[in-house]
């Protein structure tokens, strides 16, 4: 599939309201969403009575303003992405409160989370105040870099 | 000029601090009015090592002889000597000099904005994490009342005869694979170790710092700011001579240097901060895999039965190596897995 048309088409999904897009042409289908920020792209296998086509997981693209999770409606707010790859914790530390709640109000510079990877313990701040609408990760997850963790309103 | 960091807490103050400049001791803090007090008064001048009878302590100092009395009295966790000469500190105990450690320091070449030594704080990460700007920091504290570890965990050392070391730098390059930095500064206080003639140590991943497989010092690397250059704090507690009681509340097997020797604890800390600085730059410079190259031939389980415990539960795993960027890899039931984050305990065989 053309590279230029992928772009195209997560553009498309970016301006929307659809959690995730879905194209089938020929032998080849994409599928687009916006919760993973993963693209799949299938090709039919030619190998006949094949249960299912082994789905080829492209690298994870960067969707920009794409966060909210697939079963999600769409969501507008602003997300806060993983500046890299380690375990989420919600709490400095394990018997300690989160530091936001869904509902949440926050002001620009404080702390939403701890990124740590390697005992590099990097306390993740907010970039914009408003409210906490959505909370991505669970407490231990592992996150990748880029992850969107939160979506501040 | 390096900016003045944060106002200052009651009961906090600076003894000494030494420009970029490289000039000479100066009491107090540049553009702040500070109170000594008459304890840390006495230990100024008792840093010499040198007998001081309580008649020139008091002279110099302007109080009676009964106030210094009384002043090293409340000193209890201090073992300053008396006798008939007077008044002593032991070698244990000599305060840190600033004037030597940034002598030090500048004999590396290293770029170090303001170093500072505190006679008391509550963390020397938390005083570094809170001053923004991009001025390469480096703070020791004599005391610290709430040090810290990794998730919650505390950091416990008697005052006056240990080092309690944080190092600020901001980091071009961005955060994204950071963590290798991390294993950078348990090199870096591997080589100052060397250099001060301590052998036998050795790295748990990913970074505590082992002799005879017990902690010697433990790093907690913090960081704050944007992603694309963010502020770096890398704090080391390193066990110079802990007492019965301290060492009885550790919960892990730990050692301390005055097993193999008495330790100059400014020229260490001058050692510590050059080659964290170093190692910094090098990270900058060549990327992760060198450094990480160097901790492989540091580490203390290869190969080893240990436990991994995690947020989420334990597992059993063998340890296999490290990648390139720092993670360890473990072997559970025939697996390899990457670990990012947890602590990994030798297992009883």
């Amino acid at each position: 599939m053309d590279i230029r048309k992928v772009k195209k088409l997560i553009e498309m999904l970016e301006a929307s309201n659809l959690g995730e897009l879905e194209i089938r042409e020929g032998e080849e289908s994409i599928r687009i969403s916006r919760g993973s920020s993963t693209i799949t792209a299938a090709v039919a296998a030619p190998v006949p009575m094949a249960a299912v086509a082994a789905p080829a997981i492209a690298p994870p693209v960067p969707a920009g303003g794409g966060a909210a999770p697939e079963a999600r409606p769409a969501q507008t707010g602003h997300p806060v992405a993983s500046p890299m790859v380690g375990t989420f914790y919600r709490a400095p530390s394990p018997d300690a409160h989160p530091f936001v709640e869904i509902g949440s109000t926050v002001s620009v510079g404080d702390p939403l989370c701890i990124i740590e990877a390697m005992k590099m313990l990097n306390e993740i701040e907010a970039d914009r105040a408003g409210v906490v609408r959505a909370i991505l990760k669970e407490n231990g997850q592992p996150v990748e870099y880029g992850e969107t963790l939160f979506i501040i309103e | 000029m390096p900016k003045p960091l944060i106002a200052m807490r009651p009961g906090v103050f600076l003894f000494a601090r030494h420009g970029a400049n490289g000039e000479g001791a100066r009491s107090g803090f540049g553009g702040y009015t500070c109170t000594m007090r008459l304890t840390e008064q006495i230990l100024e001048i008792l840093k010499d090592g040198a007998h001081h009878s309580g008649v020139e302590l008091g002279a110099r100092l302007g109080v009676t002889r009964a106030a210094i009395s009384k002043a090293v009295a409340e000193m209890a966790e201090i073992p300053v000597r008396v006798g008939r000469r007077g008044y002593r500190l032991p070698v244990t105990h000599r305060p840190l000099d600033a004037g030597r450690i940034r002598a030090i320091v500048d004999g590396y070449g290293a770029v170090l904005d303001d170093l500072q030594v505190l006679a008391e704080i509550d963390s020397t990460n938390r005083y570094l994490l809170q001053a923004a700007g991009a001025a390469r920091t480096a703070c020791l504290a004599e005391r610290q009342t709430a040090g810290r570890g990794r998730r919650g965990r505390s950091w416990i050392a008697d005052p006056y005869c240990n080092i309690l070391l944080s190092v600020a730098v901001r980091i071009r390059g961005g955060s994204r694979n950071l963590g290798a930095l991390s294993l950078a500064a348990g090199v870096a206080v591997h080589r100052a170790l060397a250099e001060s003639g301590i052998t036998g140590v050795a790295l748990k991943w990913p970074n505590d710092v082992l002799c005879a497989e017990r902690k010697l010092a433990g790093i907690l690397t913090e960081v704050r700011g944007e992603a694309e250059a963010p502020r770096v704090v890398i704090g080391v507690g390193l066990n110079c001579h802990l007492s019965a009681a301290t060492g009885a509340c550790i919960d892990q097997p730990w050692a301390s240097l005055d097993e193999q020797r008495t330790v100059d604890r400014s020229a260490l800390a001058g050692h510590l901060i050059a080659h964290l600085l170093r190692v910094v730059d090098e990270y900058e410079r060549d990327g992760a895999a060198a450094v990480v190259a160097e901790w492989r031939t540091l580490h203390a389980y290869a190969g080893r039965a240990v436990t991994v415990a995690r947020e989420d539960g334990v597992v059993e795993a063998t340890l296999v190596d490290v990648t390139d960027e720092g993670a360890l890899i473990v072997r559970v039931d025939g697996k390899e897995q990457i670990v990012y984050s947890g602590e990994a305990r030798l297992r009883p065989l």
